[in-house]
């Protein structure tokens, strides 16, 4: 069965490599302990990538911690609180008479997002893990939480050592005052993922940033459209509006994120429009599993008439649900259209910057 | 050189091997440097074959005029230091571990694998959704678990759970398809054209 004279040990963490087009389906990482060897595994649809990091070549794991978490704890707190906030409001005025579907749906939408949060606290802070060799600084995406990360240092550390024996306090005052050998920058050993050839952020050409302000003022205007529709239920074009709109951000956030896999673009900006393009895939699922359960549903009150004029909106259910999109399409579109902003504004003051000759040096052609 | 890994200035030795993570005196960031003593150690010089000065001695098969080292444990060849590739222990020339790379004999240069298990399992079990393409899927399932039983799994994950279980499915979706054929047959037999029995 094994093709292998030894069995690798697992280290604790996983963690998500997420490059580009693969959000999708990121890569899984994993970390594996063989007899002389560190196997980082990343699985990648039905393919698994490995790296070997030898004990007798790695230099030094580091880790510095990032505000991963904090960000993620305000996200689903904002949401929790959305959700529990809209689905209490619709609860307390609109049902005639009182129902407690609304406090219901909100306390399960929100407790998801609540126990999400309460996940997210108990496994503490995070942090981006490196390891270092003589020819490359490999991201560690598995070991994401410091405390993750110790622990796996503390099994590494003893296994290292065991091969290149201990380092004492003195070898590292005398190995920090030598004279640093002629090293290559972080910039030209920092290696592309082997899976996918494609250079760094810092190296790709920075994006204008206008095809994703385009991306957030079409899901503005669906929101927009969504909030119009709910203050004049009798609006009957509603249809002919949204569906034009929310094709239109699926379209551009699919060339956004396409974009920003060519070009650099801020950091946060770059995950609201992955997170927006996934947003807008569940959305269309939804519309389409609810679709098909209402039609059934029809059919199955009303025999033998077509089900081609249902107005989703005299649904309830769906008019909450629709409610709720609206809310978080408008706090997406907003910080994504701020966002957004933020970085064309500060390009452009970076490339005038670039652009303007400096101030004590003369100009060089002649004057007129 | 130590250097932060955020902002990449230097560090001084108190941040090594700090258990606790300690602010960057640059950029504030919090930050755990565990070193070994590969860090300081000098990089390998590369060794340059030695050029045959005595008669009779042993050449390079590659270069002829360079004495021979270590004879190649794949294929016998004798080998300069320049040519004389150690991996892991094992002398090897170049042209083998190129050969081993790209035939995957050599196990410590494999660095990608198709799970086939997993294939056979998505294909199984992924159209249940909705059923109707498990026409298809079904055999293409049973098509792999046969083809590719032998094939080798995961590095690391052991076991032919996943091809078992894909076959079992596909089996079972393959029956439930001949199963439909044959009422939707028997009833087209059963029942004449253009009214009930």
């Amino acid at each position: 069965m094994s093709d292998l004279p030894f069995k690798y040990r697992r280290l604790p963490g996983r963690g998500l490599r997420n490059r580009g087009l693969q959000f999708f389906a990121p890569g899984r990482c994993s970390l594996w302990v063989g007899p002389d060897h560190l196997l980082s595994v990343t699985r990648i649809w039905m393919n698994e990538d490995y790296k070997r990091f030898y004990f007798r070549d790695i230099q030094a794991i580091t880790l510095d911690k990032n505000n991963s978490a904090p960000l993620r704890n305000w996200i689903l707190g904002t949401f929790a609180f959305i959700s529990f906030a809209l689905f209490g409001v619709i609860g307390t005025h609109s049902a005639r008479p009182w129902s407690p579907a609304p406090f219901i749906a909100g306390a399960i939408i929100g407790g998801v997002f609540m126990v999400l949060l309460l996940v997210n606290l108990l496994r503490g802070p995070t942090c981006n893990c490196k390891l270092r060799t003589a020819v490359q600084i490999e991201e560690l995406p598995s070991l994401g939480r410091i405390r993750v990360a110790g622990k796996a240092i503390a099994i590494l550390k003893p296994l290292i050592e065991a091969v290149q024996g201990e380092i004492s306090p003195q070898d590292i005052v005398s190995g920090i005052a030598q004279p640093a050998a002629p090293r290559r920058t972080l910039l030209e050993t920092q290696k592309p993922f082997a899976a996918t050839a494609q250079p760094p952020p810092h190296l790709l050409p920075p994006a204008t940033g206008g095809l994703h302000a385009a991306l957030y003022a079409v899901v503005l205007m669906d929101s927009a459209a969504g909030f119009f529709k709910h203050l004049y239920p009798a609006w009957h074009s509603y249809l002919l509006v949204s569906c034009p709109l929310l094709i239109a951000v699926c379209g551009l956030s699919f060339a956004a994120v396409i974009r920003q896999r060519r070009h650099a673009i801020s950091k946060s900006v770059a995950r609201l429009t992955n997170g927006t393009l996934w947003g807008v895939i569940a959305i269309m699922m939804v519309l389409f599993v609810y679709g098909i359960i209402a039609r059934t549903l029809y059919l199955m009150q009303h025999p033998g008439r077509m089900p081609t004029h249902i107005d989703f909106y005299l649904m309830p259910w769906f008019r909450q649900l629709s409610l709720y999109t609206d809310c978080v399409e408008a706090a997406v579109g907003f910080a994504g259209l701020g966002l957004t902003l933020l970085w064309m504004s500060g390009r452009r003051i970076s490339s005038t910057a670039s652009a303007a000759p400096p101030a004590s040096t003369p100009p060089a052609g002649p004057q007129p | 050189m130590l250097a932060c890994p955020r902002c990449q200035s230097p560090l001084p030795e108190a941040y090594c091997n700090n258990p606790l993570l300690l602010p960057c005196p640059a950029c504030h960031t919090p930050i755990r440097t565990q070193v070994f003593p590969a860090c300081f150690a000098p990089p390998a010089e590369g060794k340059a074959g030695e050029t045959i000065l005595v008669e009779g001695e042993s050449g390079c098969f590659y270069h002829p005029a360079k004495r021979a080292v270590a004879a190649c444990e794949s294929c016998g060849r004798f080998l300069c230091a320049l040519c004389d590739l150690d991996l892991n222990g094992e002398h090897i020339c170049p042209a083998c571990l190129e050969t081993g790379r790209r035939k995957g004999k050599l196990k410590q240069l494999e660095n990608r694998r198709v799970l086939y298990d997993a294939v056979a399992l998505s294909l199984a079990t992924l159209p249940l959704l909705f059923f109707w393409p498990t026409i298809i899927t079904a055999p293409c399932a049973l098509y792999v678990v046969v083809r590719r039983w032998n094939a080798p799994a995961s590095l690391v994950r052991r076991g032919k759970w996943r091809m078992v279980l894909a076959a079992i499915l596909a089996i079972l979706e393959i029956a439930a398809w001949i199963a439909v054929v044959y009422f939707i047959w028997i009833a087209r037999t059963l029942i004449p054209k253009g009214g009930h029995r």
